[in-house]
C-alpha cells in the first residue's frame, strides 16, 4: 500500500473555449512544493506525500474584490471594489451571483457563488469532495467559510460552484488569479491510487450528457435517485484526453 | 462505478466500526471523545464523514519574531489553563532542518489520542477547516494520509506559522484537527467508540510507537506491521455508569 503504482486519469475541461488561455490550469498540490531542506523534512514524510498527491488546487480564474452590503434579513448586495478588481463587469456578471436568500444558512449570511470556467471528468471510480484551500494564508482572512461538498464524480462531472458564507458583514473579499480558491479531494476505490491530470476533450458525448445533468433541480429535489439513474445511462467513456482528438 | 446508492443519505449508510483511546492513560478524562461533525439525523454527507478532535485546554502560545535566534516558543500563562508541565509534555518544536521551509516555524501539539479499527481503512488528518475558529490559527497543520488499519499511529498537530505576527489561542472545546475515514465501501461511516485496552492491541501499539526515530523509510516497516498484525485490535470498551 501506498506505493502509489496505479494513476487515474483525471481529466479537467474548460466548459468554453472562449478565453481559456486567461485560466491557469487545476494542478496538483505536491508539485507546487519546495525543497526538502534536509532528510527529517516535513517533505519526506511520507503521510504528508500521500495526501498532497491526492489533493488538486483548485485556481481562482480571476482577480477579484468585493465587500457585501447587507441591507436586512434576506436583503443583500455584492459590491465589486474596482482597484483590486480587473475582470470587466459584464464578464464578471456571468460568473458571480448570490444565491436566492431562501438557500442561505443564516438571513444576515448571504451565498456567494463563483463559477469556476473548468470541470473534472474521470472514468475511474471516484468520489470527489470540494474543501476550503487550507494550506493557504489567504483563506483565513477571507470574510466567511467556504460550503465543502462530496458527490460521486465518475457519473457526475459537474460544474463547480465555489461558494462563500459570508460571515463578516465588514469584511472584505480578496481574491487573486491563480490562487487557489479549495482543493478537490479524490476517492478512488483503491487506496494506492492516485490522480493523473491531464486536459479534457468536450467531446459530443461528453456534452450530450452534462446537458443531461443540466437543470435537473429544477425538475426534482431527489438528486440520489438522479444518481442511481446516471449510473445506468452513462457512456463507457467520457474521459478524453485534448492531446488525444488532433483530428476530431 | 462508486454505488452512488446511499451516499449522501447518512441515515441508512454502513457503519463501520473506529476505535479511539488516549496515548496517556493520565488525565485521560479531561480529554473530549472525538466526534462526527454530524450526527446521523443532521443530514449533510460530508459533515457525518469529518471527525472533530477538540482541545481539552485553554492555550494561547506564541513564537519568537522572525529572525529571532535560536527560535523558540512560549505559553501565555494568563490565558492557558494548561500547566507548565503538562504543557512541556504535548509540545515540542520542530527543528529548524526539519521545517517545510527555513522561514516558517513548526511546533508539534501532540493530540493524546490514536484511532483502531479492524476493517481497511484509509485514514486522513486535516486541520478544522470548518471551524470558525480556524481562521484566526497562525498557519495550518501538517495534513497526511496512512494506512490505519495496519497503523494506528498517535496523532499530532504540527502548526506551520505561516503568520508569525499571530498568537495561537485555543479555547477548552475548539477544534484542533479534522480526521476523515475511507473504507472500501465509499458509502459506509465510521461508527465511533471507545476502544478497550488489551494486550493484543499494547504490543501492537508499542512496535509502531516512535518508528521513525529509528529508520525513515516507513513503507517497508507498513507492509511488516500488516503481516504480523493480531487479526483484532478493535475492542469496544464496555461502558455502564451506576443508575440511581
Amino acid at each position: 500500500m501506498y506505493s502509489s503504482t496505479e494513476r487515474c486519469p483525471v481529466g479537467y475541461c474548460f466548459a468554453e473555449d472562449e478565453s481559456a488561455f486567461a485560466y491557469q490550469p487545476p494542478r496538483i498540490v505536491i508539485e507546487g512544493r519546495q525543497r526538502p531542506a534536509g532528510a527529517r523534512a516535513i517533505q519526506n514524510c511520507p503521510a504528508v506525500n500521500s495526501l498532497e498527491r491526492q489533493l488538486i488546487e483548485l485556481p481562482s480564474p480571476v482577480n477579484l474584490r468585493l465587500r457585501m452590503k447587507i441591507a436586512g434579513p434576506g436583503k443583500a448586495e455584492i459590491g465589486v471594489v474596482q482597484k483590486g478588481t480587473f475582470v470587466e463587469p459584464a464578464r464578471l456578471q456571468k460568473m458571480l451571483t448570490l444565491a436566492p436568500p431562501p438557500a442561505w444558512p443564516h438571513p444576515q449570511r448571504p451565498l456567494l457563488q463563483l463559477r469556476l470556467p473548468y470541470f473534472f471528468v474521470t472514468d475511474d471510480a471516484a468520489m470527489a469532495s470540494m474543501l476550503p484551500p487550507f494550506f493557504t494564508s489567504a483563506m483565513r482572512r477571507w470574510p466567511g467559510l467556504m460550503q465543502p461538498e462530496r458527490w460521486p464524480l465518475s457519473i457526475w462531472p459537474q460544474d463547480l460552484i465555489w461558494t462563500l458564507e459570508w460571515q463578516d458583514p465588514d469584511g472584505e473579499l480578496q481574491l487573486k488569479q491563480g490562487e487557489p480558491l479549495g482543493y478537490l479531494h479524490l476517492e478512488f476505490n483503491r487506496p494506492d491510487k492516485r490522480p493523473d491530470l491531464v486536459e479534457a476533450a468536450l467531446t459530443p458525448a461528453l456534452a450530450e450528457y452534462r446537458a443531461g445533468m443540466d437543470q435537473v433541480e429544477a425538475i426534482t429535489d431527489q438528486i440520489e435517485e438522479i444518481w442511481d439513474t446516471a449510473g445506468t445511462r452513462r457512456p463507457a467513456r467520457l474521459l478524453t484526453p485534448l492531446d488525444e482528438t488532433a483530428d476530431a | 462505478m462508486p454505488d452512488a446508492a446511499g451516499n449522501g443519505c447518512a441515515a441508512t449508510a454502513p457503519r463501520i466500526p473506529v476505535g479511539w483511546r488516549t496515548s496517556s492513560p493520565q488525565a485521560a478524562l479531561a480529554f473530549i471523545p472525538p466526534e462526527p461533525l454530524a450526527t446521523e439525523s443532521g443530514g449533510d454527507d460530508l459533515l457525518s464523514r469529518l471527525v472533530r478532535i477538540r482541545a481539552p485546554y485553554d492555550l494561547r502560545l506564541r513564537v519568537s519574531p522572525p529572525g529571532h535566534k535560536p527560535q523558540g516558543f512560549a505559553r501565555i500563562g494568563k490565558e492557558s489553563s494548561i500547566s507548565e508541565g503538562a504543557f512541556r509534555g504535548l509540545v515540542t518544536p520542530i527543528a529548524p532542518h526539519a521545517q517545510r521551509r527555513p522561514d516558517v516555524m513548526a511546533v508539534q501539539i501532540a493530540l493524546n489520542l490514536r484511532f483502531i479499527t479492524d476493517a481497511p481503512c484509509t485514514m486522513e488528518l486535516m486541520p478544522p477547516f470548518l471551524s470558525a475558529n480556524f481562521r484566526r490559527w497562525p498557519g495550518p497543520i501538517v495534513s497526511g494520509r496512512f494506512p490505519l488499519t495496519d497503523w494506528p499511529r498517535p496523532l499530532n498537530a504540527v502548526i506551520e506559522w505561516q503568520d508569525r505576527d499571530r498568537d495561537l489561542v485555543i479555547k477548552r472545546g475548539d477544534d484542533m484537527a479534522y480526521v476523515r475515514f475511507h473504507f472500501e465501501d465509499p458509502a459506509a461511516l465510521p461508527e465511533i467508540v471507545e476502544a478497550a485496552d488489551t494486550p493484543a492491541l499494547r504490543r501492537h501499539l508499542a512496535r509502531i510507537d516512535d518508528v521513525s526515530s529509528v529508520g525513515r523509510n516507513v513503507r517497508p516497516m507498513f507492509a511488516e506491521a500488516a503481516a504480523r498484525r493480531p487479526a483484532r485490535l478493535l475492542v469496544p470498551k464496555e461502558i455502564s455508569a451506576p443508575a440511581w
